[in-house]
């Protein structure tokens, strides 16, 4: 199956804009910037806390967000603000938190793609807490964009085609 | 028969629990009252059953079967229930179905407590007798 590298720029500009919106917007973060996107990574870095979603239709590819834990712990603080949540429950609504922030941007985002189709469809997100590497496989393409923000980075990161990985980022083999 | 503006029983359907804690604290500030939730599109039919609320709140994106499906189902069997999706999809195709589907109206997230409740102000009017909005 082959991926179509010429939408990475358009959707890594519409993930910037759109983060840059929910993260103000749900956590008051700041988005101060980001890095150049490099297309045709070998491997994606993911750091403590990640949460990948899958677009499909003609844009069919997953799309990991992964938080530094500075900037997660920021973003909790500030998206509990004022909700009941017991203490033995924390890291359950941490992962929760997480997953509804790039669930809310990506959503956001699949507004910015319907020009190329009428229907997108957006998978719920999966979240994982152990920091790895993902090494590319001679048939995917990778493409990352680390954002900063006023509490520490984001990295995001595409992998396509979608089909040959799990939602866990794990290669079919 | 739809109770006074300031006394809704609410049923959240969405599987984030802080979008729950969120809708809860909104509502309940409204004065409205939170009488069930349901995680996931199959639970929402059987839960509108049990509860009748007045007003459903509805996900689109969930594990399962999606919000527009579970409007569909709730709409074939109560046509008088007033459904608003609370979502981030932003697309134009999503919003149309939901709204072929029996949704009242939609709130597009980051939440925010004044569109809610303008929203749960405007779908309630609908569901006034003698409405035909």
């Amino acid at each position: 199956m082959s991926f179509d590298k010429s939408i990475i720029p358009a959707v890594m500009d519409s993930v910037l804009e759109r983060t840059r919106f929910v993260l103000e917007q749900e956590a008051g973060v700041a988005v101060e910037g980001a890095e150049a996107v490099r297309c045709d990574v070998r491997r994606l870095q993911l750091h403590d806390l990640t949460a990948i979603a899958g677009l499909g239709g003609p844009v069919s590819l997953l799309i990991a967000f992964s938080f530094e834990k500075d900037l997660v712990e920021v973003m909790f603080a500030r998206i509990a603000d004022g909700l009941d949540v017991p203490e033995d429950e924390t890291q359950l609504h941490v992962r929760d938190a997480v997953a509804e922030i790039v669930n809310t941007i990506l959503g956001l985002c699949t507004s910015d793609f319907q020009h190329i189709e009428k229907s997108i469809t957006l998978s719920p997100p999966v979240v994982i807490e152990d920091a790895r590497s993902v090494h590319r496989p001679k048939d995917a393409v990778f493409a990352s964009m680390r954002i900063r923000t006023d509490t520490g980075y984001v990295s995001v990161g595409l992998v396509g085609p979608r089909d040959l990985f799990d939602a866990w980022l794990n290669y079919r083999r | 028969m739809v109770k006074a503006m300031d006394s809704l029983n609410v049923l959240i359907v969405d599987d984030s629990l802080i979008t729950v804690k969120k809708l809860t604290v909104m509502l309940d500030a409204m004065g409205h009252q939170v009488v069930g939730t349901a995680n996931c599109g199959e639970k929402a039919l059987p839960a509108y059953r049990t509860l009748r609320p007045d007003l459903v709140t509805m996900d689109i994106t969930m594990p399962g079967m999606d919000g527009v499906s579970a409007t569909r189902q709730i709409v074939a069997e109560f046509p008088h229930a007033a459904i608003i999706m609370v979502t981030s999809h932003g697309q134009e195709r999503m919003v149309i179905d939901a709204l072929d589907a029996g949704a009242c109206g939609y709130v597009l997230k980051p939440i925010r407590p004044e569109k809610l409740a303008d929203m749960v102000a405007k779908a309630m009017k609908r569901r006034e007798p003698g409405s035909h909005g």
